[in-house]
């Protein structure tokens, strides 16, 4: 395929992420699983465009999103830290701000990712073989630090001794339920034909769904927070000093999220957050929008990398099923057409903004609303009313953990507690355990 | 509401709320005991449902290739087809084997730390067994393998019955338990394991004890790996067919290895050889004449003692290790086996050093072809062509090509520099009319 070929295909891409990926709960893997599973992807994309396709759509993802979370509140676990800040910012009429400093964040990953893509050929085959068989210990340090980066936090204010206790253990505790129930609800859709092994690859939509999508639909439901009249001119309030801070500690995030397998942008965020240690919420917001950009589009990049063997996220496993790029020419136009992709992508989220800005007052619930509609509709499609069934049933526990005051981030439970089930040789005791299979 | 609340009030609605109220007040922790509720509820529901919906058998050929199959956890049954591969280079141990249902292919993976407990509890598939798996399907753009999840879901039909005591193979023996007992006749170093051929008295027998068993029992293989042709052995295993045709019999663990007894070996003169047709013999005799086999990838030798002259045959690796400048000088020691009347040499070593004498470059003619001789001097020039380099040797009496394969070369190159002098040994040979010594090992060159 030559250069023009890789415009006009991730161009493609950029609009179909465009399209779809403003509207909350909209994940770019979703749309890519119904261009796979209605046999789209493989009948009018040639096989060889399709790396650049879903590279395309998975950047304008990366940027558009940022509106969903922004005006709808509806965010995967990757935008947990910013939740708040972008809160605060839209209820304060500055929407459209918030959107330009988490953009100014996501250029400048895309800057980074693409600078540090000549070196990746170099470092990551060592990276790999060094780290390989301390995945499992990463994983379990993680999980550990996750449940320890809230020790006992909010027991200082209660009266008595007692109360102290229970307060400032109910939130690790709450963080335990979700990380288990997740876990548990995971591993059984993993092990068992519950949903159709003929959808195999989608099986894991329902739970997203569930865990991140319905729950913040829920409470924009029951919160009836207030959303005033945007401020869309294209200003922020910010200093540079916070934005570099922000962008750094949000690229080392993004980059440990890519390079480690489970590990989600939200996770590596809170690695690098600590590391970091960032303050600010104009800082944040450009933290996780360098962070999501490397994270997600960083992750797939390294397929293209042709001696690194490393496949990381749901989006190179689809593509490296179709597609598997082979070619340092390859390689050397993803670099372009990530460039590409990304300037585009920016331009064309501001202009969303400006759009969702002028409406988002007026159509908050009746959107969420749809919203929800659209997301079991999604999980119907995909995996049939079993589908639905475990998208609920996540949805409870992805609330859970909003009503229990926890991270979002131990929903993801779903896939870390299976897979450290399976890396330490205990799959058939739990399965044993749990009387399913065998 | 005291003074300092109604401040904080204030703040709290100017800060997230600008002066307008929440809609309705939620109650948290209702909503937090409910959620709690429906999570164990729904819990208890899916995996009510998971205890029966196990996971499918399906068939290799529907699932292989199949991209919306990737991750999903399927059973496959098959019958091995291969012999298993298992590595522990990069510290987790990994085998893999390939299955068949009679509809496809299909590479099972079992990853560390299961690998290393279906090892511990002999759950090793070899060619022939049957194998009933729960795996995960992973399909990429050009092949489709399956992970294996659990040993519990794992179940291995082995080759069953007692082993038929076999004299030789044939093709018509694959995928059957055999029992083969035998003296050693050849024994080496490959890249799935070592390789023993063993004489049954009825025939040889190709025995390969695979790298696997050195993880079951490090001490056994070690010992096979240095058996001598001679040693008496006794191996029970699965006869698989090398690259489809060539039988083979291969062993599920240590314990159907067993070594019954070291060599015999008998003293003799070459003249006594063809009397020894098949033992192990030890011969002191001066190699007279070296001609490389090109089809055998060894070298034929002609070797003399005061009884007459006979012929040998040394592979590449042995005669590496012979130094020509003591084999000039000096009588071998020769170890091998009886073949044909043709000693099978497994050693060689000369029994004393090099004397110090050399020949002339003039004298060495084509009436010398085969004979190890030793020369002397100056380099005028090294050619190194793809796989073989060729030198030019300056001394008394005029300049002689030498010849030598590129591993010799690579091994040598350092002494070998043009305008060194150095002394040399090699057997002389001709090519296209022209005379010249062959270096076959890089003991060959001294400065």
């Amino acid at each position: 395929m030559g250069p023009l070929g890789v415009v006009v295909w991730t161009l493609f891409g950029v609009l179909v992420g465009l399209g779809f990926s403003w509207m909350p709960g909209f994940h770019v893997y979703n749309v890519i699983a119904l261009l796979a599973v209605t046999g789209g992807a493989i009948t009018f994309i040639p096989q060889e465009a399709f790396p650049f396709f879903v590279l395309g759509a998975l950047v304008s993802f990366a940027y558009s999103s940022v509106i969903s979370t922004v005006y709808f509140s509806v965010a995967d676990d990757t935008m947990i830290f910013m939740l708040f800040p972008t809160q605060r910012y839209l209820v304060a009429g500055r929407g459209h701000e918030a959107v330009l400093v988490t953009l100014l964040g996501t250029l400048a990953g895309s800057v980074i990712l693409a600078a540090s893509m000549p070196v990746m050929p170099l470092i990551l085959p060592f990276l790999r073989d060094v780290l390989n068989q301390f995945i499992t210990v990463f994983l379990s340090a993680l999980v550990v630090f996750m449940f320890m980066s809230e020790w006992l936090k909010m027991g200082e204010r209660e009266e008595n001794r007692l109360r102290r206790f229970l307060k400032a253990w109910s939130q690790i505790a709450g963080g335990v339920f979700v990380f288990l129930a997740s876990g548990l609800l995971g591993f059984v859709v993993l092990n068992t034909d519950i949903l159709p092994s003929s959808v195999a690859y989608v099986r894991l939509t329902p739970l997203f769904l569930g865990f991140f999508g319905l729950p913040w639909v829920l409470v924009n439901l029951l919160s009836g927070l207030p959303v005033g009249e945007q401020d869309t001119r294209d200003e922020v309030s910010t200093d540079w000093k916070g934005l570099l801070s922000g962008v750094f500690g949000g690229a080392l995030g993004g980059y440990i999220a890519a390079f480690f397998p489970l590990i989600t942008g939200g996770m590596g965020a809170l690695v690098a957050g600590h590391i970091t240690s960032q303050r600010g919420d104009d800082t944040f917001m450009a933290s996780q929008g360098a962070n999501r950009f490397i994270y997600y589009v960083g992750a797939f990049l390294f397929l293209f990398l042709p001696a690194a063997s490393l496949t990381r996220g749901s989006a190179a496993w689809l593509v490296s099923s179709i597609y598997q790029p082979k070619t340092y020419q390859e390689y050397v136009y993803s670099i372009g057409a990530l460039l590409l992709a990304s300037g585009v992508s920016f331009i064309g989220t501001v202009a969303l903004s400006k759009l969702v800005a002028r409406i988002v007052g007026r159509w908050f619930k009746q959107i969420s609303l749809a919203v929800a509609v659209l997301l079991v509709a999604i999980a119907w499609a995909l995996t049939g009313p079993m589908g639905v069934v475990v998208m609920l049933i996540a949805a409870v526990i992805g609330a859970s953990s909003v009503f229990l005051n926890t991270r979002r981030s131990y929903c993801l439970g779903v896939l870390i507690l299976p897979v450290l089930v399976s890396m330490t040789g205990n799959t058939g005791v739990v399965m044993k355990l749990l009387g399913l299979g065998v | 509401m005291s003074g300092r609340e109604e401040r904080l009030r204030l703040i709290l609605e100017d800060l997230y709320t600008r002066g307008s109220k929440p809609a309705r007040r939620v109650d948290l922790r209702l909503l937090a005991l409910l959620s709690i509720l429906l999570s164990v509820s729904g819990l208890v529901v899916v995996v009510t449902l998971g205890q029966a919906a196990s996971a499918p058998l399906v068939k290799i050929g529907d699932v292989y290739g199949n991209f919306l199959m990737n991750y999903a956890t399927v059973r496959v049954r098959g019958k091995v087809t291969s012999l298993p591969y298992v590595d522990n280079s990069t510290g987790r141990l990994l085998i893999r084997f390939p299955i068949s249902d009679g509809t496809g292919e299909l590479m099972l993976y079992i990853y560390s730390p299961l690998s290393a407990e279906a090892l511990r509890r002999g759950l090793l598939p070899l060619p022939g067994d049957i194998v009933d798996a729960e795996v995960q399907l992973r399909v990429r753009e050009s092949y489709t393998y399956g992970i294996v999840q659990a040993l519990s879901a794992f179940r291995l039909e082995k080759i069953s019955g007692e082993p038929v005591p076999v004299k030789t193979l044939s093709p018509g023996m694959a995928e059957t338990l055999v029992e083969v007992k035998g003296s050693v006749s050849r024994a080496r170093v490959v890249g799935s394991g070592v390789l023993l051929e063993v004489d049954t008295g009825g025939g040889y027998v190709d025995v390969l004890v695979p790298k696997y068993i050195s993880m079951m029992d490090p001490g056994l293989y070690a010992k096979v790996a240095a058996l001598q042709p001679g040693s008496l052995v006794r191996v029970r295993g699965i006869v698989y067919l090398y690259k489809g045709s060539s039988p083979e019999v291969v062993p599920r663990g240590p314990r159907d290895v067993e070594i019954l007894g070291a060599p015999k070996i008998v003293e003799a003169s070459v003249a006594e050889l063809p009397g020894h047709e098949g033992e192990q013999v030890r011969v002191v005799a001066r190699i007279a004449g070296v001609e490389y086999l090109s089809d055998r990838r060894g070298y034929r030798l002609v070797i003399t003692d005061s009884t007459g002259s006979g012929e040998a045959f040394a592979d590449r690796s042995v005669m590496e290790r012979v130094d020509p400048f003591a084999a000039f000088s000096s009588p071998v020691l020769f170890e091998g086996r009886v073949e044909g009347g043709v000693l099978v040499v497994s050693s060689a070593k000369p029994l004393g050093g090099w004397n110090g004498s050399t020949v002339p470059i003039s004298s060495v003619t084509p009436g010398m072809k085969g004979r190890i001789v030793v020369v002397k001097g100056s380099v005028a020039g090294v050619k190194q062509l793809r796989t073989v380099a060729i030198a030019t040797l300056r001394g008394e009496g005029g300049e002689l090509k030498l010849f030598m394969p590129g591993s010799v070369y690579a091994g040598v190159k350092d002494r070998l520099r043009e305008g060194a002098t150095v002394t040399v040994a090699g057997y002389v040979d001709v090519y296209r009319g022209q005379v010249e010594i062959v270096l076959y090992t890089p003991l060959g060159v001294r400065p």
